[in-house]
């Protein structure tokens, strides 16, 4: 295997965009082939992380499409579908592709256009994902997340404050990044104010609804100085799954894909979780921001709700968690949302972060499909 | 109501795998389960048609360890004993959805 580098990436601004994803795709993937020093014209290969382009705006076909509209003919291009995962599976192709030498340079992408449908229609698209008997009950991913947060709550004796805080810090951290959906802070009186969704979980434990897209530009480290001064390696990427049915899960407040792709992640990369600076995880509700940070090894079970309100997690404490503002104000435009994180941790390792810039060399993206049906973790370091 | 049970290692599962996720066997019978322990709850302010709103969904615990996501029929609180019953729990369009609801033992 040969090492990967991450050497440019792009993003469209997250929000309300409307249209179709493969303007937005062609957007963030036109940004990150500019994003290179030299001028790229054509790719080995595009990968598009996208869960529902059929559902949310009847379009297939979207990557082929995306290679035409940058002019990348004759690159083989495709979809990549696992949910709320896509953007992080695509990823990990394309760093297979790459560190395999079938490819030299790949660009991989991930977008969704959501906000073309209701909330309520977005919410049941999402819920196709659960098994048949959990979505005969009326479940969704939020319902989920209330679970979960109850079950979590009960063990810890946690409360209900420690979510809240998740929300009021990537809030802050959004106000600070110009493509977050939410650019503005928030109290905590707000966020435990906030009209009830899934019980004990409020309007503002959860993402909104998202349109957006992101890339990022792979190549072989050796060959990473053609295209930036700051390349970074990829030490390490692996995925994981879980029992579909949510209520077959070994424990109800932890995710065992998060655990066990962290697990290989950190022995491929010769890593621990005390060496990581930086970390973007997936907080579609804020327990599962609380959660992750348990299973990624940055807190003790059952402890992770302390350093959420102790600040921890903030971009001043020990240990940054989603600088990006995260899905809770940056926006979860389902496929993007992999790829995004992937270039917020670039961005923070090649000092490009602005206002929201902490003193990184190495960071983790976390991105979870489903309710952690599945989960991709990677690993990046600042290079030479 | 009933769940599977794996005739190769009598693991309990609900739903029935295509294979048994400890002996890989694809040959189940099955067993009534009624009484459990109600582990965790939410209540959906905005739930999805064909439900009733707000709906109550919680997780149950049977006998042998085996477990179930249902309805809740009233308020019920973490760690009380329950009963299930198996019922139309969903209604769209003309179509019905079957499962399980749950009520105070
Ligand atoms: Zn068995």
């Amino acid at each position: 295997m040969r090492d990967v580098a991450v050497v440019a990436y792009g993003l469209t601004k997250f929000g309300k965009h409307g249209g179709s994803v493969v303007d937005l795709l062609s957007e963030a993937g036109y940004r990150a082939l500019q994003d290179a020093t030299s001028s790229v014209s054509e790719v080995d290969a595009l990968l598009v992380g996208n869960m529902s382009s059929g559902e949310f705006e009847g379009r297939s076909g979207i990557a082929n499409a995306v290679v035409s509209e940058l002019a990348l003919e004759p690159a083989f291009a495709s979809k990549v579908e696992n949910t709320s995962g896509s953007g992080g599976a695509a990823f990990l192709l394309g760093w297979s592709g790459v560190a395999s030498g079938f490819y030299d340079l790949v660009l991989v992408m991930g977008g969704e256009v959501m906000t073309v449908v209701s909330r309520e229609e977005a919410t049941d698209i999402i819920a196709s994902l659960t098994h048949p008997v959990e979505y005969a009950q009326g479940i969704s991913l939020p319902g989920y997340a209330g679970l979960m947060a109850r079950a979590y709550q009960h063990r810890y004796d946690a409360p209900r404050e420690a979510m809240a805080h998740v929300a009021v810090k990537n809030h802050y951290n959004g106000a600070r990044n110009p493509n977050a959906q939410f650019q503005k802070e928030i109290t905590l009186e707000k966020a435990l104010e906030s009209p009830m969704i899934a019980d004990p979980l409020r309007l503002y434990d959860f993402c909104p609804i998202t349109d957006g897209a992101a890339a990022v530009l792979l190549c072989p480290y050796e060959a990473a100085d053609s295209y930036t001064e700051k390349p970074v390696l990829v030490r390490g990427v692996a995925g994981a799954t879980d029992t579909h049915v949510v209520h077959e899960r070994e424990d109800l407040t932890a995710m065992r894909a998060v655990r066990v792709a962290a697990e290989r992640a950190y022995a491929m990369g010769g890593l621990g979780p005390e060496q990581v600076d930086v970390a973007e995880v997936h907080d579609m509700a804020t327990i599962l921001e609380i959660v992750q940070t348990e299973e990624l090894g940055f807190f003790r079970r059952g402890e992770g709700w302390k350093a959420a309100m102790e600040g921890a997690t903030s971009l001043e404490g020990l240990k940054p968690v989603n600088t990006s503002g995260g899905l809770k104000a940056k926006g979860h435009p389902l496929g993007a949302t992999g790829v995004a994180q992937v270039a917020e941790v670039t961005a923070q390792l090649q000092g490009r972060a602005g206002a929201r810039q902490v003193s990184a060399s190495k960071g983790l993206a976390c991105n979870v499909a489903g309710f952690g049906n599945s989960a991709i973790i990677t690993l990046l370091e600042a290079g030479e | 109501m009933r769940v599977a049970r794996c005739r190769g290692c009598r693991r309990l599962t609900y739903p029935a795998h295509f294979v048994c996720d400890d002996c890989g066997s694809r040959d189940f019978d099955s067993l009534e389960v009624s009484e459990g322990t109600l582990l965790t709850y939410t209540v959906l302010h905005v739930p999805p048609s064909g439900v009733v709103s707000p709906l109550r969904i919680g997780i149950v615990e049977f006998e042998g360890g085996v477990r179930a996501l249902g309805q809740l029929a009233e308020p019920i609180e973490v760690g009380a004993k329950v009963r299930a019953e198996w019922t139309v729990v969903r209604e769209v369009e003309g179509r019905r959805y079957e499962g399980f609801r749950f009520r105070p033992a």
